[in-house]
């Protein structure tokens, strides 16, 4: 609005109103920045404790993939790589009497230098970190195949995704515990996974086990760990079991979410 | 310096200050295109055109009564729009539509009893102040509830709603007052040279929220 004319001198009533609406104004002003700020550091002092639980569990997260590398190894070295060795060494006794078994020995032996040149390649760090999810299940699945554990098969679907390493870690640690509990537990003579990336991440993977209870599942055998891992990486985890018909792991992680925590 | 010569530079500097911020906003219209604020920059002319038109009519027919009693109406309606389309709550929204008709309503009843032509609607713009003060408190409950709040400097909607705020806040008691004190040239001009510097503060924050911006969290 726009005024005009002159002025004389200011009335008291008027300076009053002055004075009360700067009053006001401050007090607005020193309200909102007491409000924004103190929730502002609320938030911030919850991010910082988010984030300390996520590298605290991030950390636990690869020190149980560790174990689970070195106890693979040990299996693999005692059950395939060893026998495989005590053949060849039972076939090489035999060679004197029997010359034209020394093929058979020398494949064997090629064969356990293949086995311990795949080993060799997963325990190297570095091997392991460039290995995106996919190519770390593949291996995990070849493993189960080679070991006769399970008949294991992946199928990926859409164009693979890049992951934020951290998020990887954690959702192969997820499938990771998975498949340990259906080895273990499930007598499932077969294990289908499927990682799908349209439309985000979505990772499935089924067995045809015995299944268990919901008494089981309020037990835990690793199921809340698995939950709340899926939760510190924004993803949903669903775990549905039916008695005598198998279980399956259903998990999702929207677009978004996949890479951060780099 | 008497306060008639303070309202005169403050005038300038209100208009230059308008005309800032419409260039502002339409340099930065592709950043605020894909934002809750896409209209802003229509606002910003909308206010730039009303001053100085009602600057020229009071120097040509020292009588600007009508135009911003008619000027109150589209811009309650945008400021309750654009709290209405930054609240995530269906009942806000529904709040802000109520508010919305409210004020309509209230201007047809005014324009009844009042002389629209010369006489100001302040029960018009009181009431429109009020309702604008409650629906930037309403947003600002529902940021606090959300992680928005660590990045809200840079938030252009919130530096837009705190100026609005500051405006209301102070302007509300400033109609009331100056029509009581109508009769008393002394007392008019001197709420007149308080609300002008209201004016200032509103556009200094509107400047200050389209430098500061950062389109990812204008877009929520």
């Amino acid at each position: 609005m726009l005024y005009s004319g002159t002025i004389s001198n200011e009335t008291e009533v008027v300076t009053a109103i002055i004075v009360g609406i700067s009053l006001l104004m401050a007090l607005v002003i020193i309200t909102l920045l007491t409000v924004f700020v103190k929730r502002k550091n609320k938030l911030v002092s919850e991010q910082e404790r988010a984030k300390a639980t996520f590298e605290k569990e991030l950390a636990e997260t690869e020190v149980e993939i560790r174990e689970a590398t070195l106890r693979n190894i040990s299996w693999e070295l005692h059950d395939n790589i060893g026998q495989l060795l005590a053949l060849a060494k039972i076939q090489a006794q035999t060679v004197k009497e029997h010359p034209e078994r020394i093929d058979e020995v020398v494949e064997i032996i090629g064969t356990s230098l293949n086995e311990l040149r795949a080993l060799s390649k997963l325990i190297n760090p570095e091997a392991i970190k460039s290995l995106t999810l996919g190519q770390a299940i593949q291996l995990e699945v070849d493993r189960f195949n080679r070991m006769n554990f399970i008949n294991a098969s992946l199928v990926e679907k859409g164009e693979t995704l890049t992951i934020g390493p951290k998020v990887e870690i954690i959702l192969f640690r997820i499938l990771q515990e998975f498949f340990s509990n259906t080895i273990k537990h499930s007598k499932a003579e077969t294990l289908t996974i499927i990682v799908d990336y349209n439309n985000g991440l979505h990772i499935s993977a089924k067995d045809n086990g015995i299944g268990f209870s919901k008494d089981i599942e309020a037990s835990g055998i690793g199921l809340s760990n698995m939950q709340n891992r899926a939760k510190l990486i924004g993803a949903s985890l669903k775990i549905d079991s039916v008695l005598e018909q198998g279980t399956c792991l259903e998990m999702s992680i929207p677009t978004h979410k996949i890479k951060t925590h780099e | 310096m008497d306060v008639g010569s303070i309202i005169h530079i403050e005038q300038y500097i209100v208009l230059l200050l308008y005309l800032i911020v419409a260039v502002l906003s339409i340099i930065k219209y592709p950043k605020l295109k894909a934002s809750l604020l896409r209209f802003f920059p229509l606002l910003a002319l909308f206010n730039l055109l009303v001053e100085g038109g009602g600057y020229l009519l009071n120097f040509v027919t020292e009588n600007n009564t009508l135009l911003y009693n008619l000027y109150n109406i589209p811009y309650f309606i945008f400021v309750f729009a654009l709290f209405r389309e930054a609240s995530g709550s269906i009942q806000i929204k529904k709040v802000m539509r109520i508010f919305q008709v409210v004020l309509i309503i209230s201007f047809f009843i005014a324009c009844t009893q009042m002389d629209v032509e010369r006489v100001n609607h302040y029960p018009v713009v009181v009431l429109g102040n009020v309702l604008s003060i409650i629906s930037i408190l309403l947003y600002y409950i529902e940021i606090l509830q959300t992680d928005r709040v660590i990045y809200i400097k840079y938030d252009t909607l919130f530096w837009i709603s705190l100026g609005f705020l500051l405006f209301f806040i102070g302007s509300t008691p400033i109609e009331i007052v100056r029509n009581i004190f109508a009769s008393k040239a002394s007392a008019y001009l001197s709420l007149g040279a308080l609300q002008y510097t209201l004016i200032i503060i509103m556009n200094i924050c509107f400047i200050v929220g389209l430098l500061v911006m950062k389109p990812k969290l204008s877009r929520q």
